[in-house]
């Protein structure tokens, strides 16, 4: 395993890639460019957190990658397979099998019960319903929401509720999860406990993430940080790099304010 | 008991180990705790301990071992314990944190013609403060796994990260007036 790793290691699958990505709403006086010229490739099995302030594009970079909008200009691929030139069924069926998603709203159907709401893309994709029910279980028991299995959605609360859609999102098996701020709507006991579950899906079932959030205390929690500015990127920080630095190693202080000796 | 919080700090973690405890692993659990506000090394540690051991306020036992220098095992006493319940009641100072970033400084000379530069720093910074909130995240979690009083240790790492939040928000707001000075020449 590691010898191939290593022989591969110039080719290794990119989860998503973006080629001189722009994209525009409306047209002529009233046309705003959301995107402009956005290139970047993430490897697969990362954790990446996308930051910048309101009306930067963060969030139409997820639903570009997401393949819900296409780009004005340039060319998007996901698993190394451009969404762009797909048909509409190709892309939605990529999206089914292969991208999870998280949004802030939790966007969980009332009506149903928690395991029936994270069954629901198995039954899209056509699964036999005992494949179904072991798959959701499964699920649940990941974000260890089993208890809560019958339980409709109102009967949660935010950070359960947000467990239960990170189990819809994982039950495909996804390569990918796209979370739009999943800690927006809560607070920050719960936000911090679906960053670790985050975390955990992340460095367990190597699921590349790609974290959309205003929130530096989040975005620390990824592998890397890019900063959108005006639809450009304005800045990029590694942070596997401050996990092999000493960490003795930081600006000088003159520590007597603390302590008198 | 002279004072210097280092030294409570010190009797406090030592308080958490009724069995004692050894330096080195005092220093591990100071680092990950304090890191914060104190350089911690072995010079100022063990000075700490030999003030709290005179004062009365720990024990040492040495522990033979062969080949190598003994080694000294730390418990707290019953004066211990109340000196650290005294200090505990003890209202904080009232010193505030002094702003110690050198960006601040160089803010004064700040003109039209190296807002390049400045903005340039800003992002420097700002990779600084990303990387520390990434570093206290991994103090978090050590700490957690050590069990040590975690919800206390938790409070303390909040903080943490609350002050470089607040220092990341700083530099937002610098980022959009600088940018918005530079329109404007």
């Amino acid at each position: 395993m590691t010898t191939h790793d290593t022989a591969d290691e110039a080719e290794k699958p990119t989860a998503v890639r973006f080629g001189a990505v722009s994209k525009a709403f409306g047209d002529g006086d009233t046309r705003v460019w959301a995107v402009r010229g956005l290139s970047f490739s993430m490897p697969s099995g990362r954790f990446w957190a996308l930051m910048g302030p309101s009306g930067s594009g963060k969030s139409t970079v997820l639903h570009l990658a997401a393949g819900l909008t296409p780009p004005t200009s340039g060319t998007v691929s996901i698993d190394d397979r451009n969404i762009s030139t797909m048909s509409d069924s190709e892309s939605a069926a990529l999206r089914r099998d292969r991208v999870g998603y998280v949004l802030q709203s939790f966007n969980l159907l009332p009506f149903l019960t928690a395991q029936e709401n994270v069954e629901m893309p198995l039954i899209l994709q056509g699964c036999g319903r005992d494949e179904v029910q072991h798959r959701a279980r499964t699920a649940l028991k990941r974000v260890d929401m089993l208890q809560r299995a019958l339980h409709k959605p109102t009967q949660l609360s935010g950070g359960e509720q947000q467990r239960i859609a990170i189990a819809r999102a994982l039950v495909i098996g996804p390569t990918i999860i796209l979370a739009d701020e999943p800690t927006g709507n809560l607070d920050r006991g719960s936000g911090n406990s679906i960053m670790e579950l985050l975390r955990q899906v992340n460095e367990d079932l190597k699921v590349t993430i790609l974290l959309v959030t205003h929130d530096p205390i989040l975005a620390s929690c990824a592998h890397r940080v890019l900063r959108l500015i005006d639809g450009r990127l304005d800045q990029e920080i590694n942070l596997e790099d401050s996990e092999t630095e000493a960490e003795d190693h930081r600006p000088s202080r003159n520590g007597s304010i603390l302590c008198g000796d | 008991m002279p004072k210097g919080n280092l030294k409570y700090a010190v009797l406090g973690l030592i308080a958490l180990r009724p069995n004692g405890v050894h330096g080195y692993q005092l220093k591990g659990e100071l680092e990950s705790l304090c890191d914060d506000f104190w350089q911690v090394n072995y010079g100022r540690l063990y000075r700490s301990l030999d003030l709290l051991d005179d004062f009365g306020a720990v024990r040492a036992t040495e522990e033979v071992q062969h080949g190598r220098p003994n080694k000294k095992l730390y418990r707290i006493t019953e004066k211990g314990r109340q000196t650290l319940d005294d200090w505990l009641l003890q209202p904080p100072g009232e010193d505030p944190r002094p702003l110690r970033d050198e960006l601040a400084v160089r803010l004064l000379f700040l003109n039209s013609s190296n807002v390049e530069t400045v903005s340039e720093q800003i992002k420097r910074q700002r990779s600084v403060y990303i990387t520390r909130l990434a570093r206290i995240k991994r103090r978090r979690t050590r700490l957690h796994k050590a069990r040590l009083g975690a919800e206390v240790t938790d409070l303390i790492m909040d903080g943490a990260e609350m002050r470089v939040q607040a220092d990341l928000a700083w530099l937002d707001h610098l980022e959009r007036k600088i940018l918005r000075m530079s329109h404007l020449h």
